[in-house]
């Protein structure tokens, strides 16, 4: 069950470059959010009708706070870049499927690409949580230097956590799929991040005969399963049917969906 | 103070005016977790095909000032599977049930229509004739009379349910197309569907919607909706469910005042989805305000 609420803005802050931090209080909410689902926000601009789809980076439930990571990309993440602390944002959430975690799992793989990377964190958590002795390998890619985000916070579930960049000026040179080991010791990868990084990493993932999770991103506008702007191209019954990336997703076994 | 306000159309008594546009709403069972869904007057379905129909590519929606557009194409599983996914849930329900037909040729419409005649808790059927985004049939039949005619005559004699005929505003004259409609046999015409637009996104120099062109919906298309409706109810007698923007109870009394005696929200369900309820609880208030107590005689008092 998903509702809409008025969620108090506990603090919205710049943490990158065009990038915030945002928690807000919305303790209904988090009590039902699981890692991988996001939220639909809205501006407070009635010339903008859409509610935004912005994922989920952390559950505090005790609390009843939850944390998004978003970036300054146009009208709208403007808007809620300008929401200050105290101030309400209207929001509809928790959405979509959301990760399955299985404690069959020891060596799990995250791998996120830019601003697919804030929903990683709270599936880290929650697979440390759930599976206590897991053992999770991070890797993360970003543009360059200046859009690098969360690393610390990741360290916290990973030793080791690579960081890559495409321009090098931060970690490792490439992408996040490249720094991955050729020879793959893990029982499950788990990926969020722009589509080419996530068909790379189906293909890696099924070379490797590894189950492969990844949330998936397409322009919404209901958010809720409605209106079928978010049609993701996936196998079902010998051929293949539209779902929702929204209702059904945003997280697919990698192997359901059509990689073209 | 007690006010009535129901009204008919096609025959058929609604509880309230108050229905969602197609396309907008799913099945219903979706946004029923966030509203009372059985307080509608009506529910309107997505066009259904004969067969399935995979839709556009993505992106299938860029959003505009007051407004949005879309490119969905009519994605829909065929009248069979729709039948098997939805009429549980739709008998189980207390508003009436509109079912919004799709087809590239007038044998489609035929075959969707007789096949929904056949199942039981079907109140009424909407012919899409109006849809922008699918390159065959739909709008080709909405923008031309003859057409209109034609594929309003056959399915009128394939079904006994009450007819609603969705028109575009994408025409030179909808006076001319609502006239043929109702004399093909039309109960009642909804309108407006989707406006034809297009945006670009000037950082990557291409159009936003992977269709490139698609219908614009929502408060931006308000005034254009309300002039068709004050046209078509000028010159025909058959009922009208007004729907372009309807965001709450003022909107939903304006376009009846210009004739409509039913409404439709569409895209303000995405801005908020308990807006159908706001439109009824509005309407309502509205009324007492200012003391009327039958919403029929608001129905064309701008007319
Ligand atoms: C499931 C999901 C989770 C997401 N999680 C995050 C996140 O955690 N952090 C983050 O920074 N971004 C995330 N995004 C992308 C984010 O939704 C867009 O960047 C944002 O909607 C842009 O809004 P805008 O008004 O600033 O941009 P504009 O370009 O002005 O937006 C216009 C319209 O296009 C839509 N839109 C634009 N870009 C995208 C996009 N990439 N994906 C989907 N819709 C888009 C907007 O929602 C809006 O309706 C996510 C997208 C999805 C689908
Ligand atoms: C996402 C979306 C999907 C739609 N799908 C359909 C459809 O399947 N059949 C149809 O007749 N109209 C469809 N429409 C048009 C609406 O029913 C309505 O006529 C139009 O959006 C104007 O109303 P509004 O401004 O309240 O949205 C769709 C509109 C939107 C925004
Ligand atoms: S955004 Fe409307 S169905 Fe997914």
């Amino acid at each position: 069950m998903s509702e809409i609420t008025h969620a108090v803005v506990i603090e919205n802050k710049q943490i990158a470059q065009d990038t915030f931090d945002l928690r807000i209080h919305s303790p209904a909410q988090a009590a039902k959010a699981k890692a991988g689902q996001f939220l639909g926000i809205y501006t407070g601009n009635p010339a903008m009708l859409l509610p935004r789809p912005l994922s989920i980076c952390e559950i505090d439930k005790p609390n009843g706070i939850l944390r998004v990571i978003y970036r300054i990309v146009g009208g709208g993440t403007k808007e809620i870049a300008e929401v200050a602390a105290g101030e309400k944002l209207r929001i509809l959430g928790p959405l979509g499927n959301g990760y399955d975690i299985d404690t069959n799992y020891r060596d799990i793989a995250i791998v996120g690409g830019g601003l697919g990377v804030p929903p990683l964190l709270q599936l880290a958590s929650s697979i440390r949580k759930i599976k206590p002795s897991a053992n999770i390998a991070i890797y993360l890619g970003f543009r360059d230097k200046s859009q690098v985000i969360l690393e610390e916070e990741f360290s916290r579930y990973d030793d080791k956590v690579t960081v890559c960049t495409d321009d090098g000026s931060y970690g490792v040179q490439g992408n996040a799929i490249a720094a991955l080991p050729q020879k793959p010791v893990f029982d499950a990868v788990y990926g969020c991040g722009p589509k080419p990084m996530l068909a790379a990493l189906a293909k890696y993932a099924e070379a490797a005969g590894l189950p492969c999770f990844v949330s998936v991103e397409e322009h919404m506008a209901c958010c809720v399963g409605t209106c079928l702007a978010c049609a993701v191209k996936a196998y079902q019954d010998g051929g293949t049917v539209n779902k929702r990336a929204c209702y059904d997703g945003p997280v697919f076994n990698a192997k359901e969906l059509v990689w073209e | 103070m007690s006010i009535n306000l129901s009204v008919n159309i096609g025959g058929l008594t609604w509880k309230n005016p108050v229905t969602v546009a197609s396309g907008t709403f799913g099945s219903g069972k979706e946004y029923a977790q966030y509203m009372d869904i059985n307080r509608l007057g009506a529910v309107t379905t997505k066009g259904v095909a004969p067969i399935p129909w995979a839709g556009n590519r993505t992106p299938r929606v860029a959003e505009s000032y007051g407004g949005m557009l879309n490119s969905i194409g009519l994605q829909n599983p065929g009248v069979e599977q729709f039948i098997a996914n939805d009429m549980a849930f739709f008998r189980d329900i207390d508003p009436l049930i509109i079912v919004n037909v799709c087809g590239h040729k007038i044998e489609d419409y035929c075959l969707v229509a007789r096949r929904l005649s056949e199942e039981e808790g079907i109140d009424m059927l909407e012919l899409n004739i109006s849809c922008p985004n699918v390159s065959e049939g739909g709008v080709q039949f909405g923008t031309d009379w003859k057409l209109t005619e034609k594929v309003v005559k056959e399915v009128r004699k394939v079904t006994k349910l009450p007819l609603i005929v969705k028109l575009t505003p994408n025409v030179t004259s909808i006076e001319v197309i609502a006239k043929a409609a109702e004399g093909a046999g039309a109960d009642a015409l909804s309108m407006i569907n989707t406006l034809f637009g297009m945006r670009i996104d000037i950082n990557r120099r291409k159009p936003m919607l992977g269709n490139i062109f698609g219908g614009v919906s929502g408060p931006a298309i308000k005034p254009v909706a309300l002039r068709c409706v004050y046209q078509a109810a000028r010159c025909t007698k058959i009922p009208i469910i007004g729907m372009g923007g309807i965001m709450d109870g003022n909107d939903a009394i304006e376009f009846m005042m210009a004739g409509a005696s039913a409404v439709a929200v569409g895209t303000a369900n995405f801005a908020n989805p308990s807006a159908t309820i706001d439109v009824l609880d509005g309407i309502a208030g509205f009324m007492e305000k200012n003391s009327i107590t039958d919403i029929n005689d608001i129905i064309g008092a701008a007319l």
